[in-house]
């Protein structure tokens, strides 16, 4: 059980075991009102969860209706300035998902091939025992606190790029992207070894009895076989870069600027709300629904690609 | 037997490209093996790039002492410490921290001080000055000074003397209110779904949502801690609501590793059990849950290790400010720290990035360090924990 399994299961639900039906009417025979208590507590501990649920998206609708009461949402979405804290307030939410968009391709540039080069590597190539260390060393990766992360990215990477871009501001997408997809390869890495662990070994026999190489047969024969798991490997990972918070309020700048530039410093949804968050904002003022009304965009996006990412895994589910 | 000559040169020329072909395939499959050595090695030497940096910048300020003053005169409008030199009549200063406008030994004018000070001469002092900024220092009063470590002092203006004594104390409370939550719910909620759940579209409801849950973004969980736990609920910004948040974030890493632990028990013990007719609860109670519960350990320890230094929700709920304090402990309240203001290392790290000064980068990286060791130190438990597991128990 690993951080990164507890992340796995975010498009599956695990089978529970398979216990016999117990006819309505003898269920509740023999149990004594302890037994009948103790139930009904481990019953709502589980169902607390749905109440969880309930209560951030009710948040957020809430704060983000009382918000989209001044401002009209066509507005929100077209405006290309967002200057919620200035006199001349004004909201579009573009720039930030610009910012949020242009880290996240940043990111994903760098943990989806090396990731995917990494779990072949693994799951086809490396010796058993190579697997077993490398596996939860990288996982180490992902256990870094982020804010750790971001002073890694403003302290040492990006002195590094401005040694090969001279004109490159102190605060930049480009190395907070950087940092965040090195962040993400272990979630790449290790839930797309799981999948192609689980492709069955005579798959790959049949491959190489036809004469294939193991690069033939990892690429023609394991990831096709594999799809889907890779599929919710890389799900996972777009999600976490959407959501980074710490690296791109530290690195990329607190700055909106609606940009596809990676070289510049622009803000993104999270660091806005870090941002906002500073300082001291009045409760129900148009400044604390603002983030709200951004936390309710993050939260679709991420939701977007979920769903798209469980049709995906739908599709290309393999039976053997 | 031998091949005629021509035969044999034919069959060359029809072997030759497919030799060349096939050392041509190994050499594309041994390099892409190579890519992926080369990968894994530039990804782990990321993390000793990481750790090297914050051992650069910082470890020179984990070692460090620095002089403070405990209690004693308020402070005046200019108050410097050093340690106090007498040569016959004349006293002077060696500043502690010199600054680019003093010089390297402050003349001292003694006449208005109240005290004999000279048990002091050596010492490490602190000198009220008054309102006197004229050289040489009107002293008015004067202190001796104790050293403390980073670990010891407070969050401090002066980024020399600063420290994460309240930080860490703020850490350590925040998890373990965090851990009572997010363990006591999600042992139940585990063993509720595993053991008890009837097979029903409730059941379904919840563990979907329990998935996706897993996948909701830290900062999200920030704004529904301060829309309805800061606001609603009125609990302030306090180290219960930083619990709670944090709390329910690491929960479905609880429920989820507490599922999979009791999966991975037999059914035949749970039968064993009632066959010597222990109730359902008994059951559970005796057999399922210290069975499964190394593996509900390991899946805490990964869930608090990420709730020691997660950031973001705090950040939102308003808890980046100054707090010089500890929480206050009594006997007559003893849960009034639950109330109390507090900071935790992650925050008290991002105030220092957030900085100008280089100075607070050091502590940055000083305090970066003390919780990378923490986090990796918590998953290398866990990796310890499941390895042994795996080992030990054979069903």
């Amino acid at each position: 059980m690993t951080q990164l399994d507890a992340n796995a299961t975010v498009l599956s639900v695990p089978q529970s075991v398979s216990r016999p039906r117990i006819p309505r009417r003898l269920r509740w025979k023999g149990r004594t009102p302890g037994e009948w208590v103790i139930e009904a507590i481990l019953f709502l501990s589980a169902a607390s969860s749905v109440a969880i649920t309930l209560g951030i998206v009710g948040v957020l609708l809430y704060e983000s209706a009382g918000f989209f009461k001044h401002v009209p949402l066509w507005k929100f979405l077209t405006d290309t300035q967002w200057t919620p804290l200035f006199d001349n307030a004004r909201y579009g939410i573009l720039p930030l998902v610009a910012g949020t968009v242009v880290t996240t391709v940043v990111a994903l540039l760098v943990a989806i091939p090396a990731g995917t080069i990494i779990a072949i590597y693994l799951s086809e190539y490396a010796p058993h025992k190579v697997r077993e260390i490398v596996k939860p060393v990288l996982e180490l990766l992902s256990a870094v606190p982020t804010v750790v992360f971001g002073y890694f990215a403003l302290m040492f990477v990006t002195p590094m790029l401005q040694k090969i871009m001279p004109n490159l501001p102190g605060f930049n997408m480009l190395s907070a992207g950087l940092v965040i997809g090195v962040m993400i390869i272990p979630y790449v890495s290790s839930l797309s070894e799981d999948a192609m662990h689980a492709v069955p070994v005579a798959l790959r026999e049949g491959s190489y009895a036809m004469g294939a190489t193991r690069l033939q047969t990892a690429f023609k024969v394991v990831l096709p076989s594999a799809l889907s798991g890779v599929t919710a490997a890389y799900i996972l990972g777009i999600s976490r870069a959407l959501g980074e918070t710490m690296v791109v309020a530290i690195a990329a700048g607190l700055q909106p600027n609606l940009t596809v530039d990676p070289t510049q410093p622009a803000s993104t949804i999270t660091a806005f709300i870090v941002q906002v968050s500073l300082g001291d904002l009045p409760h129900a003022s148009i400044g604390y629904q603002s983030i709200f009304a951004a936390g309710l965009v993050l939260m679709t996006m991420t939701l977007v690609f979920n769903i798209a990412g469980a049709r995906l895994r739908r599709r290309y589910r393999a039976v053997y | 037997l031998k091949m005629p000559e021509q035969m044999e040169h034919h069959l060359d020329e029809r072997i030759g490209p497919l030799r060349a072909m096939i050392a041509r395939r190994k050499l594309v499959d041994f390099l892409f093996a190579m890519l992926g050595m080369f990968l894994v090695a530039a990804s782990l030497l990321v993390l000793v790039a990481l750790f090297g940096q914050l051992v650069r910048d910082g470890s020179r300020r984990l070692g460090e002492t620095h002089l403070v003053k405990t209690s004693g005169f308020a402070p005046g409008r200019f108050e410097v410490s050093g340690t106090l030199l007498r040569e016959g009549a004349q006293w002077s200063l060696r500043p502690e921290m010199p600054m680019e406008d003093q010089p390297a030994i402050l003349p001292l004018d003694m006449s208005g001080a109240q005290t004999d000070y000279s048990s002091l001469v050596g010492q490490s002092v602190a000198v009220d000055a008054g309102r006197s900024r004229a050289l040489p220092l009107k002293v008015r009063s004067m202190e001796k000074l104790v050293s403390q470590s980073f670990f010891n002092s407070m969050p401090s203006r002066e980024a020399r003397r600063a420290g994460i004594k309240s930080p860490l104390v703020g850490s350590v409370l925040v998890v373990f209110v965090t851990m009572l939550l997010a363990v006591l719910l999600g042992v139940a909620a585990g063993v509720y779904l595993e053991e008890y759940a009837p097979k029903n579209r409730l059941t379904a409801l919840i563990e979907v949502n329990i998935a996706n849950l897993a996948g909701v973004p830290s900062i999200i969980w920030g704004l529904m801690a301060l829309g309805l736990l800061v606001y609603t609920l009125g609990l302030q910004r306090s180290i219960l609501t930083a619990g709670l948040t944090l709390g329910l974030l690491v929960l479905p890493i609880v429920i989820i590793a507490t599922r999979e632990a009791i999966r991975a028990i037999p059914v035949t013990i749970r039968e064993a059990s009632y066959a010597c007719g222990a109730s359902k609860w008994e059951t559970t109670r005796f057999h399922v849950i210290p069975y499964s519960m190394s593996g509900i350990l390991t899946g805490a320890i990964i869930g608090l290790s990420r709730a020691v230094g997660e950031t973001a929700p705090l950040i939102t709920i308003g808890a980046l400010t100054y707090i010089p304090f500890l929480p206050d402990f009594s006997w007559k309240h003893p849960l009034g720290w639950l109330n109390s203001q507090f900071t935790v290392m992650p925050i008290q790290m991002f105030n220092w990035i957030s900085r100008p000064e280089a100075a607070f980068a050091e502590n940055a990286a000083a305090a970066g360090l003390v919780l990378l060791a923490l986090t990796l130190s918590m998953n290398a438990l866990a990796i310890i924990l499941r390895y042994r597991l795996r080992k030990k128990i054979k069903w």
